[in-house]
């Protein structure tokens, strides 16, 4: 409990540092009656499944109970990709909904090409607006992808984090503390490693680049110079995280998902004793494990102190559509805005498993009930603090791509680390000059 | 006394473990779908597998439906798409290939080579372009956007025309001077004539409709539009996929076309056998 409280006290603290900037416009919105209004239907397209979905319908639901007005249809879209791909198609015959959710270089890339609405607008209105300390009760990190020159372009909705899954039975078994920097780690995969039983002691996902890109910041290396436009994750501190990433992987005490896709399936039956994944992944480890041992979540490890771990999650934009009526817009706005009120965000991250976006939502007592009932919630929330996006640029995924391409060269040894470093950022830099 | 030829014997045992090795091949993703969809998440990840999950785990079936409310209506949806999408190809592919085969007119064969020619242009490319005629019809989340642009099919109308060019002039004579006409003779003579390589297009369409995902994900926005396939990434999230659910919802995603293949093996042997065509 005391971790726990420690935690909420670092977003606190976090929140109240990040308590700058923001919603200072000066527009309203023009032409807007609040005494003459209308209902009006809004589509919001998203890729939410299962527990998720249920929980965004219960957000509507608290929504249309307060408003009566706003009639909110959410749509499934399919994953994340189909539903970006969705969003272009309907975008060239004007067929766009009226929010939807979108990753961090979605946000960028909607922006840029004029598609969504700066909400600045709505924000300042006095019927419909959120206060500057609203804006100041979300979390910095989470602000840092949302605002471009002042002007707000999205707002936080579904974010994770990475967190340390472990075997609590396997580490009392091997007298071995769940690890608190990366080289603990080594030493506890390495004692929790038993080849006969063919058990590892350490997994990554399939997406292990996020833990390079960690590391990465970890040694006080950065990923994308955003103000060059040019990637700069080849320099010491990023081949000293590869080295270290690659030898993990290809010791013997160290994997990754491989053809199981996810961690949550190979860790349920007993095959790896900790790994590191996305804190959504909590529903799908707590089916695959099945009671079958004790398991815990930690936060994920530091290095010489410094802590480091990537965010990874949606945020919800407003679409700039002319079949749009300007009543449809503010009642989409209304919705969005809704999803920052304390209680619902903090309902929203009790039921999905994501990280509460805002202070208030955090310190709700309903929250900190939740953490104290629920110890394996903690170690997100307590990561928030120390979240980071590695770039918000458009062509952020195909950097990435070219990034993970350039790890399996590496990883296989087809190419050394210093080498296929280079070719990473060479190639990153070339696709980034195409797209400037 | 009859003596056994032991050549004979031993050929029929290497074509029998040939066969049966193939058809044990094919079998084996089907009982370890349907072992899978009977196991708890924990035994689904197990290795090696569990093939009898003991007590099988029912109720992900009953879980399919709370998980994904709306899977009834995916699987009304479907059957709906795919039979009136069947019956409206059948039509369009029996009129088109009857007008190809048996009627003259002018420009006919110059026609017919140009609709072939549109099976060299990828679906992919077509997929934009009919995606904006649908947005300006105004049939985005509609039936009509699921099944008509599938109404009609060049490689159907292109094997049925090929079978109709196979039945003698001589049935249409005969048939003209018992004073049949065109859409009688059609009806009467060639249709029930050319009924094994209409069960071949009937059940290629059927298949690809039940299975089209691509085209119903982008031209559907509602849960009350949306076709099983659809409904299947409801399974998956973006941390880990609910493979026993998948599963449960795959049996109940195939089974129809397992029944419809038991119902009509026969049909479907004979219409290979007499038209060499296959699904």
């Amino acid at each position: 409990m005391k971790k726990v409280l420690m935690a909420v006290a670092g977003v606190l603290l976090m929140f109240a540092l990040a308590a700058c900037g923001g919603n200072d416009s000066a527009d309203s919105i023009d032409g807007f009656d609040p005494d003459n209004r209308s209902v009006v239907e809004i589509e919001f397209w998203h890729a939410m499944t299962g527990a998720h979905e249920e929980g965004i319908q219960r957000i509507i639901d608290a929504f249309h109970a307060q408003n009566p007005y706003v009639r909110v249809n959410a749509m499934f879209q399919g994953n994340y990709g189909q539903l970006s791909n969705q969003i272009m198609l309907n975008d060239l015959a004007n067929n766009l909904p009226h929010i939807a959710q979108a990753t961090v270089s979605d946000v960028t890339r909607y922006m840029v090409d004029g598609m969504i609405l700066s909400l600045n607008m709505f924000m300042n209105d006095p019927n419909v607006g959120i206060s500057q300390a609203e804006l100041n009760d979300i979390g910095a990190g989470f602000r840092a992808t949302s605002v471009f020159d002042g002007e707000w372009y999205s707002l936080p909705f579904s974010k994770s984090v990475r967190v340390l899954f472990y075997n609590r039975d396997m580490f009392n078994a091997a007298g071995v503390a769940v690890p608190g920097t990366w080289a603990e780690l080594l030493v506890a995969a390495e004692a929790l490693t038993n080849e006969d039983e063919g058990i590892v002691g350490f997994s990554f996902e399939n997406a292990h680049d996020m833990e390079f890109v960690a590391k990465l910041f970890q040694l006080g290396g950065t990923y994308l110079d955003e103000d060059t436009n040019e990637t700069v994750f080849a320099s010491q501190a990023g081949i000293d995280a590869m080295r270290f990433v690659m030898d993990l992987i290809n010791s013997p005490y160290g994997r990754t998902a491989g053809a199981d896709g996810f961690n949550s399936g190979v860790f349920g039956r007993g095959d790896i004793a900790m790994y590191i994944g996305s804190s959504a992944g909590l529903p799908h480890v707590t089916g695959a494990v099945a009671d079958t041992f004790d398991w815990g979540v930690a936060p994920t490890p530091s290095t010489n102190g410094n802590r480091a771990v990537e965010f990874a999650g949606n945020d919800l934009v407003l679409f700039d559509n002319s079949n749009h009526s300007l009543e449809e817009r503010i009642g989409a706005w209304e919705f969005m805005a809704f999803t920052l009120r304390p209680e619902i965000a903090a309902q929203w991250a009790i039921d999905s498993g994501y990280v509460p976006v805002t202070y208030a939502a955090a310190e709700l007592p309903m929250f900190q009930n939740f953490l104290a009932a629920n110890p394996r919630a903690a170690a997100a929330t307590y990561s928030l603090p120390y979240g980071f996006f590695r770039t918000r640029h458009v062509q952020g995924g195909a950097v990435r791509t070219i990034l993970m391409e350039e790890m399996d060269e590496i990883r296989f040894e087809i190419t050394t680390i210093e080498a296929g470093m280079a070719r990473a950022q060479q190639r990153a830099n070339e696709e980034l000059a195409r797209g400037r | 006394m009859k003596t056994i030829n032991w050549k004979d014997v031993i050929k029929k045992a290497v074509i029998y473990l040939i066969v049966g090795s193939g058809a044990l091949l094919m079998i084996v993703p089907f009982l370890w779908m349907l072992s899978s969809s009977l196991q708890t998440s924990h035994q689904v990840n197990l290795r090696p597998p569990v093939w009898f999950p003991n007590p099988p785990q029912w109720g992900n079936y009953q879980r399919i439906l709370h998980y994904a409310p709306y899977f009834p209506r995916y699987f009304l949806n479907n059957i709906i798409v795919a039979s009136v999408g069947t019956i409206l190809e059948l039509s369009t592919s029996i009129l088109a290939a009857f007008a190809f085969s048996r009627l003259k007119f002018w420009g006919r064969d110059v026609v017919f080579y140009i609709l072939l020619a549109t099976m060299m242009i990828p679906a992919e490319i077509m997929l934009i372009p009919n995606f904006l005629t649908i947005v300006r019809l105004g049939w985005l989340d509609t039936y009509q956007a699921l099944i008509i642009p599938w109404s009609a099919s060049i490689l159907s109308i292109f094997l049925l025309r090929q079978f109709f060019l196979g039945i003698p002039d001589s049935l249409s004579h005969a048939a003209k001077v018992d004073g049949c006409r065109n859409f009688r003779f059609l009806w009467a003579v060639m249709v029930p004539l050319a009924r094994p390589a209409l069960v071949t297009i009937a059940l290629l369409s059927i298949i690809s409709s039940w299975n089209a995902f691509l085209w119903p994900l982008i031209v559907t926005n509602s849960h009350n539009m949306r076709t099983l396939p659809l409904g299947l990434a409801l399974f998956r999230g973006e941390a880990g996929t609910f493979f026993e659910l998948l599963m449960a919802a795959s049996v109940v995603v195939v089974l129809p076309m397992v029944i419809l293949f038991v119902i009509m093996q026969k049909h479907i042997v004979a219409s290979v056998s007499r038209s060499g065509l296959k699904g």
